[in-house]
């Protein structure tokens, strides 16, 4: 199958005081038509520079994209003049953001901010948008979608503002939807009803999505594919059977011993707990490493590890890891 | 709904007028000198060469003898029928010199307020969309000499330099006498300063709000950079460039004063003056009522405009 979005050696760098901070460190991953890519790693390991560089949508300065390139239907998307990237975002590439609270814009409309992007790139008059608008909200399943044309976002809870942001994002029936951490900000019960939502309407609309999130959980419930990130690069990818059946890189199986399950959180009154800890932290983007990124944290570490970085090596069909040791990591 | 709200916040605006209106009379009850010699075309220094059953005279007639708290609440009643009583000194109604000032100042007013909004506004903004690139350098230079030049200097420099040196605008009198390029040195020395802190404001809070998970939104909606600033990004930023524009007011009022006199323009402030050399206490007590009425009425319409721009603040 032809992807239909590729990333190739992605490299995203920011100036900061304190130097160069290089948050995407030569990434690449690729999702197909329909298809659901998961992409996971801990909060700070570059996942949501990456699906910002796809739109170009990082602040610069001091972000800026240095090299490789973002293939979308034969165009690197990192060269492409402003004007078109704009033609490109929201109408063929969508995103939805973690924090529902702020990512709409509070003095406008829910119709109004669902109609903009109609408007912009279907050319549909306001009051097209604002029918075809309703008919969005329907499929979110807000209810009483007629009255909520004209209402604010203050007025709805955080669920449903996430839901507004995916009728916003899907408005224009994009190819590709970038969803990063579309949950993290919402209640247990919310975020499967919305993990569901997005699940439902990919089918129904045959849209590839990208699922950012630093719970395998979620990509457990919904990928088919997962790519593992830690310190700004990719470190695993596979399907997400093999995945879970023969974890490749140390980082995957601590991450996979991090899930929290269902049965302690429901003790835990639905506060989400962190369970097992990944002792240590993700290291500076900024310094300058030789070896493995993940030595220092790592229980398998052997002399060669710490010297030398491991290549991403395919360890068997489609199933990538940058590690030098052999499964299993017990 | 709407006009329940604005009924409302004009009745709680009443006690803030009845408060202006105590505090001028006061201040005109306060201020040195006597007002009835003043009344009797008297030289104020010719004190001890006045006949005193003359003065007493003339005391009675104007009321003066009556007990503060009484003059005060005659005037304060009929000041709310729109009678400020009539000149001790010039013998004209006080609500007739001020009705005939209002006009000059009001159109001052709304000249400078539109200009300060209209080039502080668009200063800012350009401030925060190229910030840190030449542009913005060269506005905020422009807002920081703007916010650091005293009114009454900069209209002396502008008249000196437009008027006197290079005669382009007419040196000072009324509209009726030169036409509108009258206002025009005057508007721009009472707009600067109040130019200067909208250009800050709205640049501070623009790239607050340029730099907010919402904007990211819409740049990822694919919509062009400027929808992206005025639409989404000033329509957010607004809020604090009103405040900063309504409590303008109380201080274009003050530069009002100074300017209208510097330029002769037959105004409020001139007017106000012109009571004050000559210790007219209802004139005085007229204008001032006016121009707190003016300013109260003005912090009523800001908090009207928050209510039609920020639909969280709607009731
Ligand atoms: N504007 C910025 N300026 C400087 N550094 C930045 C900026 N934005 C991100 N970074 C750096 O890039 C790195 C990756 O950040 P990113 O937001 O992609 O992490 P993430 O994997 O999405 O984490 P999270 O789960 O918390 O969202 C971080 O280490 C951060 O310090
Ligand atoms: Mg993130």
């Amino acid at each position: 199958m032809k992807p239909v979005l590729e990333l190739k050696n992605l490299q995203t760098q920011f100036e900061t005081r304190s130097g160069i901070v290089r948050a995407v460190d030569g990434v690449s991953y690729h999702v197909n038509h329909g298809e659901t890519l998961g992409v996971v790693g801990e909060s700070g390991c570059g996942k949501s520079v990456t699906s910002l560089s796809v739109l170009r949508l990082i602040p610069n300065p001091p972000g800026k994209i240095v090299g490789g390139s973002v293939m979308f239907e034969g165009e690197d998307l990192t060269q492409v003049p402003d004007h078109l990237i704009r033609n490109i975002r929201g109408k063929e590439i969508s995103m939805i953001f973690q924090e529902p609270m702020t990512s709409l814009n509070p003095m406008m409309t829910v119709g109004n901010q669902i109609s903009e992007p109609l408007i912009r790139h279907l050319g549909l008059s306001k009051k097209d948008a604002l029918d075809r608008a309703r008919e969005m909200l329907d499929l979110v399943q807000i209810p009483d979608s007629k009255s909520w044309l004209s209402g604010y976002p203050h007025q709805m809870s955080g669920g449903m503002r996430q839901r507004v942001m995916i009728a916003m994002a899907l408005a224009c029936d994009p190819k590709v939807l970038i969803a990063d951490e579309p949950t993290t900000a919402l209640d247990v019960t919310i975020q499967g009803q919305i993990l569901i939502l997005i699940k439902e309407l990919q089918e129904k609309l045959g849209t590839a999505v990208i699922m950012i999130t630093h719970d395998l959980g979620v990509v457990a419930e919904v990928a088919d594919r997962v790519v593992v990130m830690y310190a700004g690069r990719k470190v695993e990818e596979a399907d997400i059977h093999t995945l879970f059946e023969r974890p490749r890189h140390p980082y995957t199986v601590r991450l996979m011993t991090a899930i929290p399950r269902l049965d302690r959180i429901a003790a835990a009154n639905g506060a989400p707990e962190r369970l097992t800890e990944i002792p240590g932290t993700v290291p500076l983007l900024s310094e300058l490493r030789s070896g493995c990124a993940f030595f220092d944290r790592c229980a398998f570490a052997s002399e060669q590890c710490g010297k030398e970085a491991p290549v991403l090596e395919e360890k068997s069909r489609g199933h990538w890891a940058a590690c030098w040791n052999e499964a299993p990591f017990q | 709904m709407l006009t329940t709200v604005i009924l409302r916040r004009l009745l709680f605006s009443f006690p803030t007028i009845l408060g202006v209106a105590t505090l001028a009379f006061l201040l005109g009850h306060m201020s040195p000198g006597d007002p009835a010699i003043a009344a009797m075309g008297l030289d104020l220094d010719g004190e001890s060469m006045i006949d005193p059953d003359e003065l007493a005279r003339v005391r009675e007639e104007l009321g003066l003898n009556k007990p503060l708290i009484v003059q005060y609440l005659q005037w304060i009643g009929n000041a709310l029928q729109g009678d400020f009583g009539t000149s001790y000194v010039s013998s004209t109604e006080v609500s007739e010199m001020v009705f005939e000032a209002l006009p000059t100042t009001m159109l001052l007013l709304v000249l400078t307020m539109s200009t300060a909004i209209i080039s502080g506004m668009a200063l800012g903004i350009v401030s925060a969309v190229f910030r840190g690139r030449s542009m913005d350098y060269v506005a905020r230079m422009i807002a920081i000499i703007g916010v650091s030049t005293p009114t009454f200097w900069f209209a002396l420099v502008l008249m000196l330099t437009f008027a006197f040196a290079i005669p382009i605008f007419p040196m000072n009198g009324p509209v009726s006498e030169h036409g509108l390029i009258a206002m025009a040195l005057p508007t721009l020395a009472i707009a600067l300063h109040p130019a200067a802190l909208i250009a800050r404001m709205t640049r501070s809070s623009m790239l607050e709000v340029l730099s907010q998970d919402m904007i990211r939104t819409a740049a990822a909606k694919g919509l062009g950079k400027w929808r992206v600033f005025m639409v989404h990004g000033l329509r957010n930023a607004i809020n604090p460039v009103i405040t900063v524009i309504g409590f303008q007011f109380a201080n274009l009022m003050g530069g009002a004063v100074a300017v209208e006199f510097i330029f002769s323009l037959p105004g409020l402030g001139s007017l106000l003056i012109e009571g004050i050399y000559e210790k007219d206490i209802l004139l005085i007590q007229g204008a001032v009522l006016v121009i707190g009425v003016a300013f109260a009425l003005s912090n009523l319409i800001v908090d009207l405009l928050y209510m039609v721009i920020d639909p969280r603040i709607r009731v």
